[in-house]
């Protein structure tokens, strides 16, 4: 089990660490949700199946879609020819050949804990739900007004404003 | 749940999927002409790059969905512990759900949710 | 378990209340003219700030994770004041026309961090504290970005944003390496299995340098210029009295509790970083032409002195850091209403625009002046016992060197306090700013901050009255 602990951690360190020197944003990303798998990974190993998969539907899932959006949004500008180049095979094959020792690791790791339930130490989601709901139900609520300020607050940020008056009629 | 069952469900995932793959890419007619591989076989060349800045609407709607995304993460262990904590969790999680609720009502009047 | 317990949570309570009000009230507006919820909001949040003044029993909610006695709630009321003055005095400036789709925003916004910052102060658990913490934070960065045509105040929300992040996560490692060694994340279990291990050590470390980051202390100051001056007046006005001092008291309640075992440690890093503020606030803040950015620089080395109270550990000290924060509040609050007035007359915030100012407008400028003396710390002003009980607290705690930093600080600062107030009342100008006459919710704010000057400077029972709830180490 500890030699997966550390491949999984390995990965982890190095992809981010990947993903902090990559000068172009699209390459970092791909190293960034490597890291979040791996790390996704790690909880596993770690006896929490549960939070595992949470970061895998928050962080792969909607954390990337929004950096997506984010770097899209950021102005490019270059030229055609630097798309080829970018999609290039030397960019993507040593994040996949990391993501397949991740999978291997998971495969692994999976078959040597035999069935989930009957492992005391893992924390299954029914302990999460009731620590959540009953020691941290404080916790839960500041999160949810904090939600709620998220909306807010990126409405305001990227909401356009409406013209009220027509563009010929505007003062110069 | 058995983590074998798991790992049977993994593989019959990967087999699946990979002998779609193949297969699709076995079977059809194939035409080879630089026109294919544009992005939009639409007759007309394409211009300029893709790489373009996003309208930042885009960027609205991914916030919200990540928004109502994080919820689950909140719901999803109240669903399974409903039963054993009753209606303390149950009202909790309205007030939950109001917080957050109005915040959609906000956005909806707001006219966030609509693509303009 | 009766719901009567819930009330010690009455703060947060109240303004949740207000915040979903204020949500609703937005909703049922017909049109893009949010302009009338203004009133409504000032009136609301007045009476939160008077049912918080209500007497309030001690306890603990949720297993620990909430608690509360005297001192908290002292701690949330001094906030609340703050809040409500920057309300009316940010009246104005929301009603200007560009501002007029986004009113109640500016209040939700605003409220919810509030609710962080009281969550973060009454928590008794890092958890809580974590998430009030983050509460209090990223709300704020979309009001730093308010005025998002601008590309300045987009710059700062985008600083604020990464800054903060940056500071969350270098916290949330020491949190994790205190969590680690102790094995608990409850102030009280932590606090008993702490003993200055190398470990622990690293980890105050990184839970202060997360802090620092909050109270803009050097080596972590440098967003503080860029966002103060690129906010909107109220926002900054906000970062610079409201946040700072949410933070500073959670931090020294912290102090005082949770770290008491390495009282020592925290002493040797707070005497380093205090002088360095005090001294590198001040040196910068002589060179800023601009006047947020002034304030800015000097809201950083009061940072420093607000160390100075914290570093003895006594309950002297603690009373003087918080009567210091609530006299920083009306005295800061007052300036920057004052350059918030000018501002949203003429769009002048420099300097040399206030050449000959007196003439013109003589009572701004005579509360102007009174509000820096407050803050460089001139005997009449209530600013000068501020300072007074922070030196006594330090000293009384043995920093007698410390204090002496402190006083040639006091003294350098001096300088640039006056040079504003030379500006206004001894240099000609050849186009001052003209006269004009601010309307009732700007004056009101104003009188609100010069009355809180020379009241808490006046009356002792303030200080008295904190200090029956003040603790040490």
């Amino acid at each position: 089990m500890d030699v997966f602990f550390y491949i999984a951690v390995a990965i982890a360190i190095f992809s981010t660490i990947m993903a902090i020197s990559r000068r172009n944003a699209i390459h970092a990303l791909l190293y960034l949700i490597l890291s979040l798998l791996a790390v996704s990974v790690v909880f596993y190993l770690l006896s929490a199946p549960f939070i595992a998969a949470l970061e895998v539907i928050i962080y792969a899932g909607a954390i990337m879609v929004l950096f997506i959006f984010v770097v899209m949004m950021l102005n490019i500008g270059l030229e055609k020819s630097m798309e080829k180049k970018w999609l290039n095979p030397r960019m993507w094959i040593i994040p996949s050949l990391l993501a397949g020792i991740l999978l291997v690791v998971l495969f692994l790791a999976l078959s040597n804990v035999g069935s989930l339930t009957e492992n005391k130490g893992d924390i299954l989601p029914k302990q999460v739900g009731i620590s959540l709901f009953s020691t941290y139900l404080l916790g839960v609520e500041i999160a949810g007004i904090l939600l709620m300020a998220g909306v807010i607050g990126a409405y305001h940020l990227s909401s356009q404003n409406k013209k009220v008056t027509h563009r010929f009629l505007e003062k110069k | 749940m058995s983590s074998e069952s798991l790992i049977l469900f993994f593989i019959v995932g990967a087999v699946f999927v990979g002998a779609v793959l193949i297969f699709s890419s076995l079977v059809p007619p194939k035409s080879k002409n630089p026109q294919k591989s544009e992005a939009y076989e639409c007759g007309i060349p394409t211009t300029g790059i893709t790489w373009l800045q996003f309208n930042i609407g885009y960027y609205l709607f991914a916030i919200l969905f990540l928004v109502f995304d994080v919820e689950t993460v909140f719901v999803f262990p109240w669903a399974v512990v409903m039963k054993e904590l009753g209606m303390i969790a149950f009202v909790e999680i309205i007030i939950f759900f109001v917080i957050l609720g109005l915040g959609l009502l906000y956005a909806w009047k707001k006219h966030a949710l609509i693509w303009e | 378990m009766g719901l009567e317990q819930y009330l010690l949570m009455r703060h947060e309570l109240v303004l949740t209340l207000i915040t979903l009000i204020i949500l609703i009230a937005e909703l049922c507006i017909k049109g893009d003219n949010s302009r009338k919820i203004r009133p409504f909001a000032i009136i609301l949040f007045f009476i939160a700030t008077v049912v918080g003044f209500l007497p309030l029993g001690e306890g603990s909610l949720f297993g620990g994770m909430f608690q509360t006695n005297g001192m908290i709630l002292i701690m949330k009321n001094v906030l609340n004041i703050g809040v409500l003055i920057i309300f009316i005095q940010s009246y104005t400036w929301l009603g200007n026309e560009e501002n007029k789709i986004k009113v109640s925003e500016f209040f939700l916004l605003m409220l919810s961090t509030l609710i962080g910052m009281d969550f973060m102060i009454s928590s008794g658990d890092f958890l809580m504290f974590y998430i009030g913490l983050e509460l209090a934070t990223i709300p704020i960065a979309s009001l730093a970005a308010y005025e998002r045509t601008k590309t300045k105040s987009a710059e700062a929300g985008i600083k604020l944003i990464l800054s903060s992040a940056l500071s969350s996560g270098i916290m949330l490692y020491g949190i994790s390496m205190l969590y680690g060694t102790t094995g608990s994340i409850y102030f009280s279990e932590v606090a008993k299995s702490l003993h200055s291990s190398n470990l622990q050590t690293l980890a105050f470390i990184f839970f202060f340098s997360g802090m620092a980051f909050k109270i803009s202390i050097v080596p972590f100051h440098l967003w503080t210029a860029d966002v103060y001056e690129g906010a909107p007046i109220s926002v900054t006005s906000y970062l610079s009295v409201i946040s700072k001092g949410a933070a500073v008291f959670i931090f020294v309640i912290m102090l005082f509790t949770v770290f008491r075992a390495m009282t020592a440690m925290w002493q040797d890093v707070l005497y380093i970083t205090s002088v360095l503020t005090m001294t590198i606030g001040n040196l910068f803040a002589m060179r800023q032409k601009n006047l947020k950015r002034f304030l800015a620089f000097s809201s950083i080395s009061q940072a420093g002195f607000i160390f100075l109270g914290m570093i003895g550990g006594n309950e002297l000290g603690m009373t003087s850091v918080v009567y210091f924060m609530l006299i920083y509040i009306f005295s800061n609050l007052g300036a920057f209403g004052v350059v918030s007035a000018i501002a949203n007359r003429t769009g002048k915030e420099n300097r040399d625009d206030y050449d000959g100012l007196y003439l013109t407008n003589p009572k701004l400028s005579l509360l102007m002046m009174i509000a820096l003396f407050s803050l460089a710390g001139i005997p009449p002003v209530a600013g000068f016992f501020g300072k007074f009980f922070l030196f006594t607290a330090a000293a009384k705690g043995g920093f007698y060197m410390l204090v002496l930093i402190g006083v040639l600080n006091t003294i350098i600062s001096l300088y640039y306090y006056l040079l504003v107030v030379k500006a206004m009342f001894i240099n000609k100008s050849e186009t001052p700013i003209q006269y004009f006459k601010s309307d009732g919710y700007t004056r009101l704010g104003l009188i609100i901050c010069f009355a809180g000057i020379v009241f808490t400077g006046l009356f002792s029972f303030v200080f008295e009255y904190i200090r029956v709830y003040a603790f040490g180490v």
